[in-house]
């Protein structure tokens, strides 16, 4: 699918950044996290974003979730400023982040019971979404029950229960091994062409990043700025196979080139 | 694996041997070197006192007296603790002002004020109630402010996420963060309370185990005195152990390698 076209040009963009800067202040001056940061994300398309540590992913993050405002710019969610938290965004973080109080069912009811939305009016979506992940027969456990990548499928189904248009994900497989990761990259990929959900996707391998996004943002660090937005034409559905295809190889290399290359990584 | 000794039958035998080796010890050296009676007592004549007090139902009345005081006196100063430390953890201002007061109270040894409470609360049961309370908020507080501080700040970033206000945050994170570390503070809390009434009550009661210890020690009855002590001690391994009983059932998630 040639998302280039889907996005529609008279509807606003589901995510749209101007000019964005966010600064530190400090004694002896101000840190830039970001600057001149300018991105739209259309609806239903799946963003990543790639860049050494302390390119001020986190911090742009922080901005579109509502915890922190810009220094300068603009930033909007369907063609409204943004002021604060918004309901209609999930956010997926690092570490899973679960409350160990609440079995897996009500872990995911999170949502729902802070924006009082009833958990009987909610239940079945939250059971689909158990399944959507395979953690049905886990609904009455409690997380500490769970292995890693058990705990970030019900971080993912909990940023879901209440339906977000948009999906933003922090290094959300970052602390996981490497085949439990590749496993959720194509959970996450199926979740999304099933959902149809905005993603914008934060991570600092490239080759996740190619994998799984329609475009692929890369940020260079200190300040943080766009070097280059790549689109990504690899057909879906994408397998483990794509992976190693020379399309998917000269991708990865070409957006290798901004961090120096050889050694693989980025940190 | 290494095995734990203080874990199954050996461990029992090794407990009851200890405890027997060091009764036998102590009433054998009390009886060996003759050691008076009114200034030590075997643990036969501390038995046979207790039997006696217990039989006699002497005992279980001044217990039942004792046992209303600490219990009232600990949910007394527990919510009393509970809330203060509340109102510090969510308030600054509060908490600026009332910091300088607690580190204050924090210095005074709280036995001291038992005899202003009881010329203030008279001989009955509300002095002994208003000192075990007094004695016994601060671990509460103290533990409460530090447990509703310990919350993850991840955490809260993903509930002002998805919109919680300030009250939610602290009923859906604070709060069950808090948990192991109120009940920490109530384990302690229980026998502050106990130390709290036995003193006022040694200070001035109609009633009580305490004001029975002291009367035993003006009649130089130190085997009855010691016989009290056990019961003290009973009384509150029992109370901890409620506690400890409680804790299992509201902080249900914790696993139990956690606590100590």
């Amino acid at each position: 699918m040639n998302t280039a076209q889907t996005i529609d040009t008279a509807a606003s963009p589901a995510l749209e950044l101007r000019g964005a800067a966010k600064t530190y202040g400090t004694p002896t001056g101000g840190i830039t996290a970001f600057s001149d940061f300018d991105l739209n994300v259309g609806e239903g398309e799946f963003v990543a974003l790639v860049g050494p540590s302390g390119c001020g992913k986190s911090s742009l993050l922080k901005v579109i979730a509502g915890l922190s405002k810009l220094t300068a710019g603009q930033c909007s969610v369907a063609g409204e400023s943004l002021k604060g938290p918004r309901r209609d965004i999930g956010i997926v973080f690092q570490s899973p982040l679960l409350f160990p109080w609440r079995t897996v069912l009500e872990n995911v009811l999170l949502p729902v019971d802070v924006q009082r939305l009833g958990r009987n009016s909610q239940m079945s979506v939250a059971r689909e979404l158990l399944d959507l992940v395979d953690l049905t027969e886990f609904a009455d456990r409690y997380p500490k029950e769970l292995s890693g990548g058990m705990q970030q499928r019900v971080g993912i189904a909990r940023a879901l229960v209440n339906t977000p248009t948009i999906l933003l994900m922090d290094e959300p497989f970052g602390a996981l091994d490497a085949m439990t990761r590749e496993h959720l990259n194509l959970q996450l990929q199926r979740l999304w062409m099933e959902r149809k959900k905005t993603i914008f996707f934060i991570t600092h391998s490239i080759a996740e990043a190619v994998f799984l996004a329609d475009r692929v943002v890369v940020m260079t660090s200190r300040p943080g700025r766009i070097a280059e937005i790549c689109p990504i034409d690899l057909p879906r559905p994408r397998d483990l196979d794509t992976m190693v295809t020379p399309e998917f190889g000269e991708h990865v290399r070409h957006i290798r080139q901004y961090f120096g290359g050889a050694e693989g990584g980025l940190d | 694996m290494r095995k734990d000794p203080t874990q199954g039958v050996t461990g029992w035998t090794l407990t009851l041997v200890l405890f027997v080796a060091v009764i036998g010890g102590w009433e054998l050296i009390v009886r060996l070197l003759d050691v008076p009676s009114f200034l030590f007592p075997t643990p036969s004549a501390i038995a046979v006192g207790l039997w006696r007090g217990l039989g006699s139902g002497i005992y279980l009345r001044h217990t039942w007296v004792t046992l209303v005081e600490v219990i009232a006196g600990f949910a007394l100063g527990s919510a009393i603790g509970f809330a203060l430390g509340v109102l510090v953890a969510l308030n600054r201002t509060v908490a600026y002002f009332l910091r300088p007061y607690i580190l204050a109270f924090q210095t005074i040894p709280k036995v001291a004020l038992v005899p202003v409470i009881v010329l203030w609360f008279g001989l009955g049961l509300n002095s002994k109630i208003v000192a075990a309370a007094i004695i016994c908020f601060f671990p509460v507080m103290i533990n409460t402010i530090a447990g509703l501080a310990a919350a993850d700040p991840d955490r809260i970033a993903l509930l002002r996420a998805m919109g919680a206000s300030k009250m939610q945050v602290f009923r859906l994170l604070r709060l069950p963060t808090a948990g192991p570390y109120i009940f920490a503070g109530l384990e302690i809390a229980v026998t502050f309370a106990l130390i709290g009434a036995i003193v006022a009550e040694f200070l001035g009661a109609e009633a009580g185990l305490g004001m029975l210890m002291q009367s035993m020690n003006f009649n130089m009855d130190v085997a009855g005195s010691f016989s009290i002590l056990v019961l003290l001690s009973l009384i509150g391994m029992g109370l901890t152990w409620a506690i400890v009983l409680i804790r299992r059932r509201v902080l249900y998630w914790e696993d139990p390698a956690d606590r100590n």
